[in-house]
C-alpha cells in the first residue's frame, strides 16, 4: 500500500529495484506506526479514540498489519533472484541449480554438463559473478544488515 | 594464493565444500588481500539470497 501510494515519487530514470529497496525503507516517510483510516487508506493524523475516561489513545491501527508489507517485499525479492537466475546462460543456470539446489559435488555436475572440473568452477564463478552485479540492490541492502 | 587462482576455489570457500588445507590457504589470502575479501562477502551474500528461494 505505502509502495503504491508512494508510485508519483519514482522517477523513470531511477532503477525500480533502486527505488523500491533503497530509498524506500519501511518507515523512511511512511512511519511503521502510520494509521490507516476507516476505509483502508493511509492518513496522515493519528487515528485517536476518545477512552471511557475521557483520554484520548493513539491507536496503531497499520502496526496491526506490518506482514502485508513484509510479504510484498519477501514475494517481489524473491522474484528478483528468480529472474536473475533465468536470465543466466543456460549452462551456468544448469550449473547453479545444481550445486545449489541439488547440492552435487563438481565431478557429478562436471558429468552431467559434459565439462571439465575447472571449467565448471570458472562456470559458477562466472554465474556468481552476473548474480552479484544483476542482485546488486539486494546484495547492498544484505550487507548493511 | 594469487588472486586468479583464488576464483577457482571461492565458491568452495564460500559453501565450506573445500578441503582443510585449501579453505587455510584461502582465509590467508583473504586476510591479506581485500579486494578478494570483499568478493568473497558479496558471494556470501549472493548465497544468501538463493537460499531464499530453496
Amino acid at each position: 500500500m505505502r509502495v503504491y501510494r508512494a508510485r508519483e515519487e519514482y522517477v523513470p530514470s531511477a532503477k525500480f529495484t533502486t527505488w523500491l529497496f533503497g530509498s524506500r525503507q519501511p518507515g523512511a516517510k511512511f512511519g511503521a506506526g502510520q494509521p490507516i483510516s476507516a476505509n483502508g487508506n493511509l492518513t496522515d493524523a493519528p487515528v485517536t479514540a476518545d477512552t471511557e475516561d475521557g483520554d484520548e489513545k493513539t491507536m496503531d491501527v497499520a502496526e496491526k498489519h506490518p506482514n502485508i508489507e513484509q510479504r510484498l517485499i519477501e514475494e517481489t525479492r524473491k522474484k528478483m533472484i528468480r529472474h536473475a537466475i533465468e536470465k543466466l546462460p543456460e549452462k551456468q543456470r544448469a550449473a547453479v541449480l545444481l550445486h545449489k539446489y541439488q547440492e552435487l559435488d563438481y565431478g557429478e555436475i562436471s558429468k552431467i554438463l559434459e565439462c571439465s572440473e575447472s571449467a565448471l568452477k570458472s562456470l559458477l564463478f562466472r554465474a556468481y559473478e552476473t548474480l552479484r552485479v544483476e542482485l546488486a540492490p539486494l546484495v547492498a541492502r544484505q550487507a548493511k544488515q | 594464493m594469487s588472486c586468479s587462482r583464488m576464483e577457482s576455489k571461492i565458491l568452495g570457500y564460500v559453501d565450506g565444500r573445500l578441503k582443510e588445507s585449501e579453505r587455510l590457504e584461502m582465509e590467508k589470502h583473504v586476510s591479506t588481500c581485500a579486494a578478494c575479501r570483499v568478493r568473497v562477502n558479496e558471494f556470501r551474500t549472493v548465497n544468501v539470497l538463493l537460499d531464499e528461494l530453496r
